[in-house]
């Protein structure tokens, strides 16, 4: 038993060394963030303009978002898109794929650790350290703008961390599988390019799902994007209550744990093909 | 010239036998490269669903203004792929070697960097322009189909120009990657009309100057009255971006010293 809780934490304390190593190095790449601030301001900044105009001229939206809440929608929609290719995520996007094409991989895969629980452990440090430097921040600007509004009460605050901490679990177990289908590919930026653009278009980062057409609601209600942003918003305005609530959690949870258990398959069965390039 | 188109269509030869070799790879690549462009393609006929009109402008004028600015950014990574990769060469020593080979590097390096994948992503680009301009009466005048011509013209320049600026910069400044990469983000956004966005965020898209990718250049195709003086400047504002950009080379080769190898 206490072996099991020695190495428990042995195991705890190698993994979110790797999570701190990351928030170091991106805490010490300021400029790195303020440039993916800037980017992320003006992305939402437009995206917010954009989404005024269409209101502005369709009865359907006004019906579903009046005008303050359109603007906190597409802000706060902005904040947690976490499939934006900031300075963090790119490090460790294209760090994997290099290791791919270059054969360090290699080194990779003999080493003594879970590579999932690694990709996860990076991945705290990532959306971490982009939280801290980018997302806040821009939240910060906009409600000072007076752009955003506030969550309404402390428990709306609570359901949001909670939200995002779904989120972010689901988040790294799409990476995670992203990542090892680049694995069979000597050249995996069209994947990762693929994803961010699907993972924004159903995720509710450029259209808010309420307003998304039919067909294409019922494609993005069956698939794991609308956890990672959709939900977390959501849940900051308010817009889930009671049952949709419990709903929306449930879909979080059971994506996360799915999203995990697919990973663990698929990276058993595609490292048993791996084939170092090398050079 | 045309030792150049020899050498071009040599290394692209091999480059196409090469990813026939890897058919998992090639696939990969083809449905991921044009997916992700499908996906933004299916935002603008979302926002089109409750709007006939976006800044005064329809769905298939902004079809247009984003196939050109996109068509001009692939023909751009085609045929000098070199500018999107010469940060890598900068930051991590490539031009030890690529500087003492007997031949101009942006066009060596371009012949070596092509990707074939381009190739598919420009056709589809190519198709959602041209059913755009079928859709948006411009084959009717055969003025309006050479301005959508000198459009492309100063799209590839401007892409060209802006993408030699950004990732030269490395040169002096090894974290202008952080800003070329900042940039690029900005780069879906040349999408929307400049008419629909607010006049501080109309002078950076102009200033930067996404907007002679498509915006600029298309409506003073389509309609003259119309941005006139922003549209009648788009090819001299894509020699000058361009021109720019092979001054900031020149000199980045200048300045270059030999890094080697540097772990991002």
């Amino acid at each position: 038993m206490a072996f099991a809780a020695a190495s428990w934490r042995q195991s705890v304390g190698r993994y979110s060394a790797v999570s701190r190593a990351y928030v170091r190095v991106g805490l010490a790449l300021r400029f790195e963030f303020l440039v993916g601030l800037g980017a992320t301001l003006l992305n939402t900044w437009i995206l917010v303009s954009i989404w005024s105009v269409i209101r502005s001229g369709s009865s359907d939206v006004q019906a579903a978002f009046d005008a303050p809440d359109m603007a906190t929608y597409m802000v706060v929609a902005g904040v947690v898109n976490f499939a934006r290719m900031g300075h963090a995520s790119r490090r460790v996007i294209y760090r994997s794929l290099r290791q791919v094409s270059t054969g360090q991989i290699a080194v990779e895969l003999v080493r003594p650790v879970n590579m999932q629980l690694l990709r996860y452990a990076e991945w705290l440090g990532v959306f971490l350290v982009d939280a801290l430097l980018v997302a806040v921040p821009t939240w910060l600007i906009f409600r000072l703008a007076g752009v955003v509004d506030d969550p309404s009460s402390g428990m709306s605050v609570a359901l949001f961390a909670l939200s995002i901490g779904l989120a972010w679990l689901v988040l790294a177990g799409l990476h995670f599988i992203v990542n090892a289908i680049t694995l069979m590919s000597i050249s995996g930026s069209g994947v990762t390019m693929a994803r961010v653009a699907i993972q924004e278009f159903f995720g509710g980062a450029l259209i808010p799902l309420a307003l998304m057409p039919g067909a294409l609601r019922v494609v993005a209600d069956l698939l794991p994007f609308q956890a990672i942003t959709s939900t977390p918003t959501l849940v900051y305005m308010d817009r889930l209550e009671g049952p949709e609530l419990v709903r929306a959690f449930g879909v979080q949870v059971i994506w996360a744990i799915a999203l995990f258990a697919i990973g663990m398959v698929v990276w058993r069965l595609l490292v048993r093909r791996v084939q170092i390039q090398g050079g | 010239m045309r030792r150049w188109s020899r050498l071009y269509a040599e290394s692209f030869t091999i480059r196409l036998k090469a990813m026939a070799q890897y058919r998992f790879d090639t696939w990969l690549g083809l449905g991921s490269n044009l997916a992700w462009r499908v996906f933004r393609l299916a935002f603008i006929a979302v926002i089109f669903s409750f709007v006939a009109q976006l800044g005064g402008w329809s769905a298939w004028e902004v079809a247009l203004m984003w196939g050109i600015s996109f068509l001009g950014q692939d023909l751009s990574h085609l045929l000098f792929a070199f500018a999107l990769h010469a940060d890598d060469y900068f930051y991590y020593g490539g031009l030890d070697y690529a500087k003492v080979r007997p031949a101009p590097l942006l066009l060596w390096a371009s012949v070596e960097l092509a990707q074939p994948d381009h190739l598919l992503t420009i056709s589809f680009y190519a198709a959602v322009t041209v059913l755009a301009m079928v859709n948006t009466g411009v084959f009717a005048s055969p003025l309006a189909v050479l301005l959508i011509l000198v459009a492309l013209v100063a799209s590839i320049l401007v892409r060209t120009g802006m993408t030699l600026v950004t990732y030269c910069s490395v040169a002096w400044f090894s974290r202008a990657r952080s800003v070329a990469h900042g940039i690029s983000a900005l780069n879906e956004h040349t999408k929307y009309p400049l008419d629909a966005l607010p006049v501080p965020l109309q002078i950076f898209m102009t200033a930067l100057p996404f907007a002679f990718t498509g915006f600029y250049p298309v409506a003073f195709a389509l309609r003259p009255a119309d941005h006139w003086m922003p549209g009648a400047l788009s090819l001299p504002v894509g020699v000058l971006t361009a021109a720019v950009g092979f001054v900031i080379l020149r000199l980045a080769l200048r300045k270059y010293q030999s890094v080697g190898s540097v772990d991002v």
